[in-house]
């Protein structure tokens, strides 16, 4: 309709109006996406300290070959354990491994007495998948780089075995969310304080087009956003959205709907920015930690699996996982679209009830 | 004194004005709580009940008590059960299913032409770190099960394990990691927004001129205007304390003394940050988004709260020694976890500090401007 | 009677805000709302326009029922708030664009009509300046003719020259005057009792109630020596 069409043009003409914010939002998640992945380990990279007790061909060679492999940044000789402890408490290097004396004698025999591993467990994602690659390392070692004829592992999705597109995706995602919720939550917020809304209350406008105006264009920013990350780490990362490009931009559409009614839902229950501001925290705070962003979902106790439900930051990590890292269509990940989809239709049904209820925080 | 009436006049102005406002009250004194004692719980990269789909094509009974020990493990957990290879690929789109276990043979008969029984293990390698782990213990699970089955026929293919001892978490314990994380995020969002978003607000109403024309000076106004959320972060420091103790168990290993002055430090120095911020942007909308773009993603993701830092390229370890978060963990892991000492803790709390004074300093000169008129 | 209004009632919580107040406006008729702060005024105005719910009694505005024809009535009416009524970062002629879809009306519709505006406040210079760097002056007038743009039946005015200087406040009241004149019923809020005499009509507030009304020459007189400040003194009970 040409009112809704006129909104529109006002909340687009208000939004260039604002440069500092514009370039904040244009200008950040360049310098975010440009250094954070750089952060993430792309390769296994173990800083070994390795404990020679047995110095024989044997365990030189093991040492040399794992200085040569482009797998560890550092391998550090130490006489004793002890000081191969201390290199881990100063995070100098995260694994000790101890070769026992005899070792080259026993290894014939039978009876030989195994390696000693002692990893900073500080870093749980981190120290379990080194302690992996390093056994099958000494593993492969052993029986002379015969593959172990028992089972065989195949990487689907990520060949290389890129240690950075998982975190990428979640960053983008992040960066999207945090933007529109803020922006959006925000700017209503700050139309109810300085009267604008109860102006424009007084007009024929209605609620259903005043809201769907911002939805659509703060859908739009967010929208703009996910597209300048994903060219921008296209370019200097090389990361491709394996499914189908025009999927994954509908499905972020999908995943703002109900991301940004939990904004305006936050708007219509606060009376000022300060307020905005701090449930905002609480909110977006409480939907990051508990969206497997830095978790995995089955590690969580049941009680906080069972509230991804109510969360639609879960549903799009989960979806565009599948989507961006796996190649998966939009149909394939139809629940998760629709879910989104009806978590949206909640929080609109709810929001729409608190305008109209007839308490003063809208009515005053 | 008057000085000191000035600032205390704009602490107990702003302490009213927090104390007016019962729903960011309730945020400000829950929220840390609800951080540390919700979701200490929930954020763990354990390797537990992944999910798996297993494919038994010639529904061998061997095989079949394969996948019955694979669903045992407390790593593991079948859920579905697929019947052709072709079922292999979908298999990943559903259920959050990781891995899929296929065994397309019957290992008694390939024992006994001489083969050595052959399983393939399809990882998910999207999340390169678990698809490692679990690929390994997979593998291991594999071997010991052959090797019990058919001891003789295995003899030769497996090598003695390595013995594993993990530093600082003995069982991987995950409540206790994430916490000096979450104390991060807690001072930084809430000292540094709460702090930036109330001079800002000032700034947009226009009150802050009117100050500027009493006799208080801005580096006073600011003080003032800090002090109450200081005692709320000390509030915050000790309450999140006894949560810790009594719901984790956790205690410190180290010096509480020493405990306390790192808070503290940690505390006032978000607090510097969110100056930092307010003295340079107009509107509140702007502090909302700095906060959490430059404040939250940088400390969270390059503090070593999630990611070492060691796997860093060394550009990167610089410039993540720059961030507090960094300094912060550091010393925080060292005298809980590990029971270090002040002097081993000297670099991050020299950094906090410096921090601290060129902040000040930059927003200091942030506010000369406003009083200036711009 | 564009307005006519029967024992309206509104109630936050336990604090009544307005208490039974009956009112009624014809065409033409500039009616002016004194009270001190809090007696009731703003809320009553918002009663009208349909932006607060009644808590009791029932209103015609516009010839539609308060009750459950709201939107018609805004269709109907124009409104200028307390606090800023139009957007600070858009320039007056995108403002006039936005207000002008918002009552439906059509582009040459719109285009005519900010002529009009333009040529009668003599801003044809500011047009594309933001709102923001207008004086206060200029920016309630402006206010004024944007709540004029539909050519509504009735315009409510909430304490439109607060803020403003004398000759502002002059200058903003002859706009109303002209437009009254047209015939446009118009109901103003103030706190100035020097602009209660602009007025065709009066009604006192106090405490929700409504303390006093007629005439503004009548009321004075009414007021004795004190004149209209009489019916402000707190009556001893």
């Amino acid at each position: 309709m040409k009112t809704l069409f006129a909104i529109i043009q006002k909340e687009m003409r208000q939004l260039r109006r604002n440069t500092l914010l514009l370039v904040i939002i244009c200008v950040s998640p360049v310098i975010i996406l440009g250094i954070i992945p750089f952060s993430l380990e792309k390769q296994v990279k173990i800083n070994l300290s390795i404990v020679d007790q047995d110095k024989t061909a044997t365990s030189r060679m093991m040492a040399y070959r794992m200085q040569a492999s482009p797998f560890y940044s550092s391998v550090a000789s130490e006489t004793t354990l002890d000081r191969a402890l201390s290199r881990i408490r100063k995070n100098k290097s995260d694994i000790a491994l101890v070769i026992p004396e005899n070792f080259e004698r026993d290894a014939d025999l039978g009876n030989q007495e195994p390696l000693f591993l002692t990893i900073d467990g500080t870093h749980t994602l981190n120290a379990q998948s080194h302690l992996a690659f390093l056994e099958e390392a000494l593993q492969s070692q052993r029986s002379g780089g015969k593959e172990n004829g028992l089972a065989e592992v195949h990487y689907l999705f990520n060949p290389e075995l890129d240690g950075r597109i998982y975190f990428i995706v979640s960053l983008l995602i992040l960066l999207v969310t945090l933007i529109g919720v803020c922006l959006i939550t925000i700017n209503i917020v700050s139309e109810k304080e300085s009267g604008m809304w109860s102006q424009l209350q007084a007009t024929p406008l209605s609620l259903l087009q005043y809201l769907a105006a911002k939805l659509v264009v703060f859908a739009a920013v967010g929208l703009a956003e996910m597209i300048i990350g994903l060219a921008f780490c296209r370019a200097v990362y090389s990361f491709v959205v394996l499914g189908p490009i025009s999927d994954y931009l509908l499905l972020t559409l999908i995943f703002l709907f109900p991301m940004l009614m939990l904004g305006i839902f936050i708007a219509s229950i606060t009376k000022n920015q300060v307020q905005a501001v701090y449930m905002l925290v609480l909110v977006l705070l409480s939907v990051i930690l508990m969206s497997t962003m830095f978790s995995f979902l089955n590690a969580m106790p049941d009680w906080a699996q069972k509230m991804r439900f109510l969360n639609p930051l879960y549903y799009m990590l989960d979806a565009s996982r599948l989507m961006v890292l796996k190649g998966f269509s939009l149909a394939t990940v139809w629940v998760q679209t629709g879910i989104l989809v009806f978590q949206g239709i909640v929080l609109s049904v709810a929001t729409l009830l608190i305008f109209r209820s007839p308490s003063s925080l809208n009515q005053n | 004194m008057k000085r000191t009436s000035g600032i205390l006049s704009v602490a107990r102005k702003e302490t009213r004005h927090i104390w007016r406002d019962k729903l960011s009250m309730l945020i400000l004194f829950g929220l840390p709580g609800l951080i540390v004692g919700v979701f200490g719980f929930v954020l763990s990269f354990e390797i537990k009940e992944v999910p798996v789909a297993v494919l038994n094509a010639k529904h061998d009974a061997g095989i079949e008590r394969l996948f019955q020990k694979i669903d045992a493990s407390p790593c593991f957990h079948v859920v579905k059960s697929l019947s052709h290879s072709g079922e292999i690929i979908d298999a990943f789109a559903s259920h959050n299913i990781k891995m899929v276990v296929v065994a397309d043979h019957e290992p008694a008969k390939a024992l006994v032409s001489g083969d050595l029984p052959e399983v393939h293990i399809f990882m998910d390698g999207s999340e390169s770190k678990l698809a490692i782990a679990a690929g390994s213990i997979t593998r291991k699970l594999i071997a010991s099960f052959f090797r019990e089955e058919f001891p003789e026929a295995t003899a030769g293919a497996v090598f003695p394990e390595p013995t594993v001892r993990f530093l600082y978490n003995p069982e991987l314990r995950r409540e206790v990691m994430p916490i000096p994380g979450l104390m991060m995020i807690i001072f930084i969002l809430i000292s540094a927004i709460m702090l930036s978003v109330s001079i800002v607000k000032e700034k947009e109403q226009g009150t802050l001129k009117l100050l500027a024309l009493t006799p208080v000076l801005p580096s006073d106004m600011v003080f003032g205007k800090s002090l109450p959320y200081l005692f709320i972060t000390i509030f915050h420091i000790f309450s999140v304390l006894l949560i810790n103790y009594f719901v984790f168990g956790m205690t410190i290993a180290g010096s509480s003394l020493h405990f306390l002055a790192l808070n503290l430090l940690f505390a006032v120095n978000s607090m510097a940050f969110g100056l930092l911020i307010a003295s340079r942007v107009q509107r509140q909308i702007e502090v909302a988004i700095l906060c959490w773009l430059f404040l939250f993603i940088p400390n969270v993701f390059l503090s070593g709260f999630i990611f070492p830092l060691i796997t860093m390229p060394d550009f990167l370890q610089t410039l993540a020694w720059l961030m507090p978060g960094t300094s912060f963990i550091e010393a925080y892991r060292g005298i809980v976890f590990k029971g270090t000492g002040w002097l081993e803790n000297a670099l991050p709390f020299a950094l906090l500090l410096a921090q601290i004074v060129l902040v000040l300093a930059i927003s200091a000169r942030g506010f000369k401007h406003q009083k200036a008129g711009r | 009677m564009r307005i006519h209004a029967d024992r309206l009632t509104r109630d936050f919580g336990s604090l009544r805000a307005v208490n039974e107040v009956s009112i009624s406006v014809g065409e033409g008729e500039i009616m002016g709302l004194l009270g001190a702060n809090g007696a009731g005024k703003s809320t009553l105005i918002r009663m009208l326009c349909g932006i607060i719910r009644l808590s009791g009694g029932t209103a015609e505005v516009a010839g539609f029922r308060l009750a459950d024809q709201g939107r018609k009535i805004r269709q109907h009416i124009g409104y200028m708030g307390q606090n800023s009524t139009l957007f600070e970062d858009l320039t007056v002629r995108e403002n006039i664009e936005f207000y002008g879809a918002v009552y439906n009306m059509s582009r040459k519709e719109i285009l005519d009509r900010s002529e009009e505006l333009i040529r009668e406040l003599q801003i044809g210079r500011y047009t594309d300046q933001l709102i923001r760097t207008l004086p206060s002056g200029w920016r309630q007038m402006l206010a004024f003719s944007t709540a004029m743009l539909h050519r509504p039946k009735i315009v409510f005015l909430d304490e439109p020259t607060s803020g403003l200087d004398a000759l502002s406040r002059r200058e903003l009241w002859n706009l109303v005057s002209l437009a009254a004149g047209d015939g446009t019923t118009i109901m103003v809020s103030t706190h100035y009792l020097d602009e209660a005499f602009y007025c065709d009509r009066l009604v006192i507030l106090e405490n929700g109630c409504v303390k006093a009304e007629g005439r503004p020459n009548d009321l004075k007189a009414a007021g004795g020596s004190d004149g209209l400040i009489h019916f402000f003194i707190e009556d001893s009970k």
